[in-house]
Parts: C-alpha cells; structure tokens; sequence
C-alpha cells in the first residue's frame, strides 16, 4: 500500500481517538463526577405534589333527609394523541357520540406542539354527562380517556335556591354553599411521591397515604315540605296582589331554626353560569342580604321596651290627639285621625304613630336605643347563611346621622333599616318568652366518618321578661282579632302585627307605592311558629291589613294541618261547631 | 472453500452482539410504553437482525468478486438518484410535509438509508477509478483469472474527486429535500473518509477540508430558504437551550438519565427516566440515554468495546484491501457507522445539537439496521479478497 494513504489511515484512527476520548471525557464527567448531582435531579423531578381523586363535596338535606343538593357523576374526555391510532375513525366515533363536529376532533387529535411532535395530551369536552361518558368508554378506543369528575346538582330546582346558594366545581357561593363552604369541600390531598411524566403514581409501588376525605353533610332545619308551600303561597300572594318582589320566612320560636325562607326572585343553581352574566344576578338572599325600612311593625319593639321598662301597662292610657312633635318634628297618625284616650293595647293593634312616638319620647333614648340593641337591630342576627348585612340603626351618640326626631320616627320603623330575618327574629323573642336566640338553618352535620354533631340552639340574651313576652303577645293577639282579622286562623289563636312602610327615597318618601309586612305568631299559648310574609309594591291595596296579613293566614293554616299542630279545643267547638 | 479462510468471523460476531445488545435496549427502553405495539418493537428488530445476518453471509459470497459491482457504478449511482427522486415524489412519513420512506408492507423503505450503501459502491468506484480495461472480462462465477492490481490503472486525479464530490453533493440535496439533514451530513462524511483514504494527493485533502469549513454558512442560508425552521431551531436549541423549550427539554431529560445512572447503572429495565417515560423517544434516538442509564457508565464501556472491535476489524480491512475499490468500500462503511454513532451519542451528551441520526445497530429501525448490514456485508466480501501478500 502507497504511503500517503497509510498515513491517512492515521489521520482517521487519530480521529476516531479524539471522538473517543471527548466522549468519554463527557461520560466520566456527567456519569462519575456529576452523578450525585443528576441522580438528586432525576429524584427532584420525579417526587411531585399531585392530586389524586377528588371526592364529592357534603351534600345538603333538609331536616327530613330529602336531598337538596347533591353532586352528579360526569366525565372529563380527554386523549393522548400519540397513542390514537385511527384518528380518522376514532374521531367520527366520537363526534356522534359527543355531539360534536368530526373534523374538529381529527383536528385536535392530529395538532403538534413547538417540536412537530404530537401532543402529549389533548383535552375533548371539558365536562360531558354520565351517559355520554360511558358511551365513550364502551367505544374502548385507544388512546381516549375519560376522567370522573363531581358536579353539584340540585334537584328541587329553584326550591330553596336562596337558602342553598350555588356551588361550581370547587367553591360554593352564596346562602349555605357559601357559609359553609370550607366545611363542604372535600378534602384535596396533595401526595407527594415518586410519579410517571404524566403525574401517575409510579405502577409498581404501592402507594402509601390515607385517601381523601369527603366533604362534611349538612342537614338543614329547613323542611322541604314547609319550604315548598311558602313558595307555593309567595308566588300566590305576588300574583294575587300584584306584588312584584316578596319574602317569606317561617321560623320555629323555641330554637329559632328556620323551617322556610323563601324570597322571589329566585333562580335554579345549576344555571349559574348564564345567571352570573346578567346585569343584576339574583344571587342576593332578599331575607338577609337586603335591609329595608319595616313600617309599623317596628311598633312592636316599642310597645316591648315600654312595657318592659315598667313605663306602662296594656292599660296605661294616653290622648291621641292626632299629633305630636318630637326633636322638632311633628308626628301624625297615618289615617292622620285623632284616636282621643286609648290604651297601649289599643295603640298598637291601631297601630298608631302619635303613640308610638310618646312611648319613645317619654322613654327617652337610653331606655328605647338599649331596648332595639338587646333586640339585635343594627347588628347582623348571625345566621348560618352567606352575605348577612347588619341593618341601618343610628344610635344618639352619632352626632352626625342620628337627630332628636328620631326618637320619634325610629317608634314606628322609619328611619331605621332591618333585614326580613332580623324582623322575624324579633318577633320570635317575643314568642319565645323574651329570650332571644342565633336564628340558623343547619340542623346537623355529619361528618365523613359518619360522626353526627346537633346544632344546639345559642341564648344570646333575654331581651324582655317572660311577663312582657306573655303581655306583648296578648296585644298582638287582640291586634288580629280586632283589627287585622283577614289574618284570623279558625280554630288557633294567633298573634300579629302588620306593617304598611313607605319606600324612602333621597330627601323624603315615594307617593307611589308601599311595603307590606306580616309579621305573626301561633298558635298562643304554645307558639310552634312565627312567620313573616313581606311584599313589595302590591298593587291591589296599600295595606299590609289587606294583602300580606291574608298571605300569613292561608300559610299558617296550611303549616298548622301539615305539621299537625291541634286546635284549641274550646275554639273549634265554639266557632266550628255551630255552622 | 478457500475463500472463507478470510471470512472476518470476529467481525461477524461483533456484529451479531451489538445487534443483541441493541434488542435488549428496545426492550427495556420500552417496557414502560403506554402502547403495547411499542412494547413489542424488540421481536421485530431481532427479526430484522436475524435477516440482516443472512444479507451479511449472502452479501460476502455473492456477487463473488466486490469489484464486479464496480461496472456497475453508474448503475448504482443511478438507482439512488432514482429512489430519493421517486420518495421525494411520493414518499410519506409521520411528520406533516416531510417525506422520507415507502411504505412496501413489512417495513418501511427509506431510501436514504440505501443511498449510503449505494454513495459507498458508486462514489468509491469513482474515486478509485476501479474501471478496468475491457479485455479482462470477469466470470460471474469462480475466480477472476488475472489480478487487478493499481498499478494497472491510471492514478485517480482531479476529475475523480470532482466527479465524485458531485455525485455526494445531488445525493445529500435530495436528501436534504425531505428534509434529512442528518443522513445528508452523514453521506458528505462518508465522502471525506473515501477522499481521505483514497489515491489523492495531499492538496484534495486540504481542500476538502476548506470547502467544508466554507459552505457552514451557506448551508445556514439554505436551510432558512427551504423553510426547514426546525433544523436551524435545533442548532440554535443547543448553541442557547431557552430558545425551544421542547428539544431543550429532551435533552436534559437525557443527561440527567446518562448522569443518574452513575457508574453501574441503576439496572436492567430499572431506569426510572426511561421506565418512567420522561426520557423521550427512548427506542430510537435517545437509546444511549437508556443504555446509560439502566448500565452505566461500565455498560457504555462495553458498547464502546464492541463498537472499538468493529472499527478496528473495518480498519483493518481499508488497510489489507487488494485495490482502492475495496478500500473505499470498506471506508465508507466505516465512516457511515462512525459517523452516526459519534454524532448520536453527541447528541445524547449534549455535545452536538439534535439530529435524528440512529445509533448503529442499538436503536430501533429496521432500515438503519439493514443498512449497518449490507455495510458490513461489503466489507466481508472486500476482506475475503485481500492480497495476502500485503503481509
């Protein structure tokens, strides 16, 4: 062989050495003397925080375990491009399943990333019912998957919609969805451990960890049945008056769990998507997220602070002359009548402002302003309910908002703003024997472990002597007997109080247009329950006496059959037995 | 059977073990694969190992003499033109425009892999002006009666290595044009190694070298006018590995399995980058990620002395060739394997940019492993007719 090539032949095996070389020097340095230092980062990489399944959050019952809001099973359908062999196929499969176009699917499944490789994974339909999704798992195709997930479902629809609130995916909102949120969610516990690129943990080692607890249960003291008849009669009631708003809230006196709150407008939950994109959602609880000026049934207050006070009795007269001027400001009936001498009874079931007024005056604004705060106005009643406001009450310290005249308009509820729960509350004190309690709606929660823990009704304080309570509710009695009789029950005794509010607007009150409150209890001696009915704008009269006093009257028959509350046996033979 | 006297046995059987050691590697390299067809790629690349063996047997007995296929140059030359025309035309592959194979039923005809084997024939018959005289026609069969020794020959000059530097250049283009630009630069090594171990003179070296330093920039410019963003993306992926995520990603997933694996390695199938499926396409490119990872640093020594038992075995045969013909075979075939491995475990070390260059006999590809075959099948035939005199 010639010379020249044989040195060449050097050339190329000197070559080959450096390759060699140079690539063994890079092996020893990454594999020997920077091993340390990569096997810590293939560790790192590999340990990670991931989620494994989501269990279901708590549902929501009422007091008789009739479900108000559960969680139903739907699927995620997702792919893995890579191993779609038949895209083609797989994808008309899919779109008649799916309901969707077929080239739309082909297309996602055929989509490339930055390095023209095929995706790792490719989401299809974010969130398909069950059906669908065991459609797609019966189509066995390979390389699409469909993950489980829970969505919240509520299947009395629109029942209850205020009290419950919403919830997506993950956080609830509003009513007890959003009060009780965290205690709903179920836990999401982030394992940490060795996992597969595409965060699976690894298949051949056990995994080690307690699974996820579920959300925590509530059961309501809210009773479908009771909750579904004081929609049935709002929605009667708004018709039949021409109302164009109400509320409607019917509480047990003797623990202050709510059996039925009910506001119209209300909404179906599940549609909170859409609902959410309107220009006023509906998601505000009218009962305790809106205040309003309560009118004449704030009397009541009065009457208890004055009789409790030692001030006066039920018999206790003074001169209605038609008006009196308190701080300055004149104060007048509002039929604007002089009622001559009457009596504290009579005052209230007249409902008379003149006298109203002189109570408060006479009181002076220590006594009355520490009567309305033992009574909770101006602060929020703590109910279990998301997005509770506190009211609107103006104490004489405020040099600013508060002026002498109000001692006067506060007596018979202007000018000072109360939540329709904070009413009920009120008026549930006084049923109470004077003790006033936290309202609430959940009765009971049971925890995943199937552990049951009773709510126990809370004092927060007596507000007035049971003598009081008991005085109080004769009036109040005598007031719907003599005076507001379309809310007359055949058979129970019942006490209560109506209320005709103007609307208050910048520099005074609307002409048009009114509020009406009910607001009353039965059967005395042994209230079972206390109701309010409050309507807005009603249309076929101004007065309360004519349009929520005989919303109270058919609800409070009706609960009195269905709950099995018994007559008074002296009164059904008296008024039932001679027709 | 006098001739299999010769026969390089030793090569032979390095061969057959590297084929082994690369079954095993797809094996494990895939044990952790969500597709089950990808599990089962092993049988099918010792199917094609096996059948490889036989065209390696087959190709060192038939046709008798290497140098027959040296008249036929043109021929050979002109199959290849023809194939990367015709799979330019109506090729396939599995990524959007790009077209790089048949598909011919049992496996995938990629004809740039056979234009190597076919750039060694034709372009080693050019560069060794193997044609001889017309009087000395040689028998299909049995033993040419006369040797063909160099002596007898013009001496090759400047039309060889310009005709033949032509022949290389329409090659690599249309292989470019699929575009590959890696088995483009591994025909152009090929060229070199020939030129190198050929009858030139100094000066065609020296200026092969200086044409290859010179057209780097040109072959910038070229890659940006054929729209093949993705070649120059990996060039600049590794001059600056924040540019494209995706490749950078890649190849830190393989240096950090090459690192982890240490010294011993952390076992057979007990790779946790590659069972765990962050190392990427592990069967194919990133094969010696896995082999490092799952054996080490001890088990890449042992490829390497396989693979430095195969270089030396081809070096030996471009040393005791009877004529430059068989040289240049024998180089070529060399510079082909060289070439790729180097450039693939360049690449899994991070050493050379991304190019989707295989590693001889270990990665998965029947038409790589065919080649590799056919390579080596050549070279047999040229040792089986060495001179004995030369020592």
């Amino acid at each position: 062989m010639a010379e020249g090539p044989r040195r060449r032949l050097t050339l190329l095996i000197t070559l080959l050495v450096g390759c060699v070389i140079v690539v063994v020097i890079q092996l020893v340095k990454v594999q020997v003397v920077d091993h340390q230092f990569y096997k810590n980062w293939a560790l790192e990489q590999q340990v990670r925080a991931i989620t494994r399944d989501t269990p279901p959050r708590g549902v929501i019952r009422d007091r008789h375990g009739h479900l108000l809001a559960g969680n139903g099973l739907r699927y995620a359908v997702e792919a893995a491009p890579a191993y779609v062999v038949d895209k083609g196929g797989v994808a008309e499969n899919l779109a008649s399943v799916l309901h969707m176009p077929a080239s739309h699917i082909e297309t996602a499944l055929s989509s490339r990333g930055q390095d023209q490789q095929l995706r790792q994974w490719v989401l299809l339909a974010p969130s398909v019912s069950r059906e669908v999704g065991e459609a797609v798992i019966d189509l066995n195709a390979g390389g699409i998957t469909v993950r489980p997930l829970w969505e919240r479902s509520y299947p009395e629809g629109t029942l209850a919609s205020h009290a419950l609130g919403f919830s997506t995916m993950i956080t609830g909102y509003y009513g007890v969805e959003g009060y009780y949120d965290a205690m709903l969610r179920p836990e999401v516990v982030k394992w940490v451990g060795p996992v597969d690129v595409a965060s699976l943990p690894i298949p051949w080692q056990p995994v080690a960890g307690e699974l996820p607890r579920r959300g925590v249960d509530l059961e309501l003291t809210l009773d479908r049945t009771v909750q579904a008849l004081a929609e049935e009669e709002l929605l009667r009631s708004l018709a039949e008056y021409g109302a164009e708003a109400g509320t409607i809230i019917v509480m047990e006196p003797d623990t202050f769990g709510v059996l039925a709150i009910a506001s119209y407008p209300a909404y179906h939950p599940e549609q909170y998507v859409e609902l959410a994109g309107l220009a006023s959602p509906p998601f505000e609880d009218p009962a305790v997220s809106k205040q309003y000026e309560p009118g004449s049934v704030f009397k009541i207050l009065t009457v208890a602070a004055a009789l409790d006070s030692g001030m006066v009795t039920p018999q206790t007269t003074y001169n209605d002359q038609g008006w009196i001027e308190v701080g300055g400001q004149t104060i007048r009936n509002a039929t604007r009548q002089a009622y001559g001498v009457s009596s504290v009874s009579e005052l209230l079931a007249k409902s008379l402002n003149v006298g109203a007024a002189w109570l408060s005056r006479d009181m002076g604004p220590d006594v009355f302003y520490s009567y309305l705060k033992a009574f909770g106005i101006g602060k929020r009643t703590g109910i279990d309910l998301a997005g509770e406001v506190a009211g609107q009450l103006w104490l004489p310290a405020d040099v600013e908002h508060w002026h002498p005249s109000n001692l006067g308009t506060n007596s018979f509820g202007q000018g000072v703003a109360l939540t329709p729960l904070q009413m009920a509350v009120t008026v549930a004190t006084v049923a109470n024997d004077g003790v006033r309690l936290r309202p609430h709606v959940v009765g009971r929660r049971i925890g995943p472990d199937g552990a049951v823990s009773v709510y126990r009704p809370l004092v927060v304080e007596r507000v007035i002597s049971p003598e009081t309570a008991h005085d109080l509710t004769e009036i109040m009695v005598r007031c719907v007997e003599e005076e507001v009789t379309l809310a007359l029950v055949e058979g129970y005794r019942v006490a209560g109080k109506s209320g005709t509010a103007q609307i208050p607007v910048p520099g005074g009150y609307a002409r048009e247009g009114t509020i009406a409150t009910f607001v009353g209890f039965g059967p005395v001696p042994d209230p079972e329950l206390v109701i309010l009915v409050k309507l807005d704008r009603p249309q076929t009269s101004p007065w309360a006496a004519n349009t929520a006093a005989g919303s109270f009257q058919r609800l409070i028959s009706e609960l009195f059959t269905v709950l099995g509350v018994p007559p008074e046996e002296g009164r059904l033979m008296a008024e039932v037995g001679p027709r | 059977m006098r001739l299999w006297r010769h026969f390089d046995y030793t090569l032979l059987i390095t061969s057959i073990l590297l084929t082994v050691f690369g079954v095993v590697m797809i094996f494990s390299a895939n044990l952790g694969s969500l597709d089950p067809r990808m599990q089962d790629l092993w049988r099918r690349q010792a199917v094609f190992g096996a059948v490889g063996v036989g065209l390696i047997i087959l190709l060192a007995i038939f046709p008798r003499d290497f140098r027959w296929l040296g008249d036929f140059w043109w021929l050979t030359y002109l199959i290849a033109v023809g194939l990367l025309v015709l799979v330019l035309l109506f090729g396939q592959s599995e990524i959007g425009r790009a077209r790089r194979w048949f598909d011919i039923g049992f496996m995938r005809l990629q004809p740039s892999f056979l234009a190597m084997n076919l750039l060694a024939i034709s372009v080693g018959a050019m560069l060794s002006r193997a044609r001889k005289r017309r009087s000395a026609a040689v028998p299909l069969f049995g033993t040419p009666k006369t040797s063909l020794s160099g002596a007898a020959l013009d001496r090759a000059g400047l039309s060889n290595y310009l005709i033949s530097g032509a022949m290389m250049l329409l090659l690599a283009a249309l292989v470019f044009q699929q575009p590959d630009m890696g088995t483009a630069a591994v025909l152009a090594a090929m060229w070199v190694a020939m030129v190198l171990e050929s009858e030139l003179g100094g000066r065609y070296i020296v200026a092969t070298i200086l044409l290859g330093v010179g057209a780097i920039y040109p072959l910038w410019r070229l890659m940006e006018a054929f729209e093949f963003g993705y070649m120059q993306q990996r060039v600049l992926s590794f001059l600056n590995p924040g540019s494209n995520p995706d490749a950078a990603y890649q190849l830190q997933q393989a240096v950090i399995a090459i690192g982890s694996g240490g010294l011993w390695g952390k076992g057979l199938a007990q790779g946790t980058q590659s069972q765990l499926r962050y190392l990427p396409v592990r069967h194919t490119d990133f094969i010696f990620a896995v082999t490092a990872e799952e054996l080490g640093f001890a088990g890449v020594m042992l490829l390497f002395a396989l693979y430095l038992i195969l270089f030396y075995r081809l070096l030996r045969i471009v040393l005791i060739a009877s004529d430059g013909f068989g040289r240049m075979i024998a180089a070529g075939t060399l510079a082909m394997i060289l070439f790729q491995a180097v450039v693939n475990i360049g690449m899994n070390l991070r050493l050379l940019p991304v190019v989707g260059l295989p590693l001889p006999f270990i990665s998965y590809g029947p038409a790589a492993l065919l080649t590799t075959m056919i390579g080596i099948g050549l070279a047999e035939n040229v040792v089986m007719r060495h001179r004995k005199l030369e020592f």
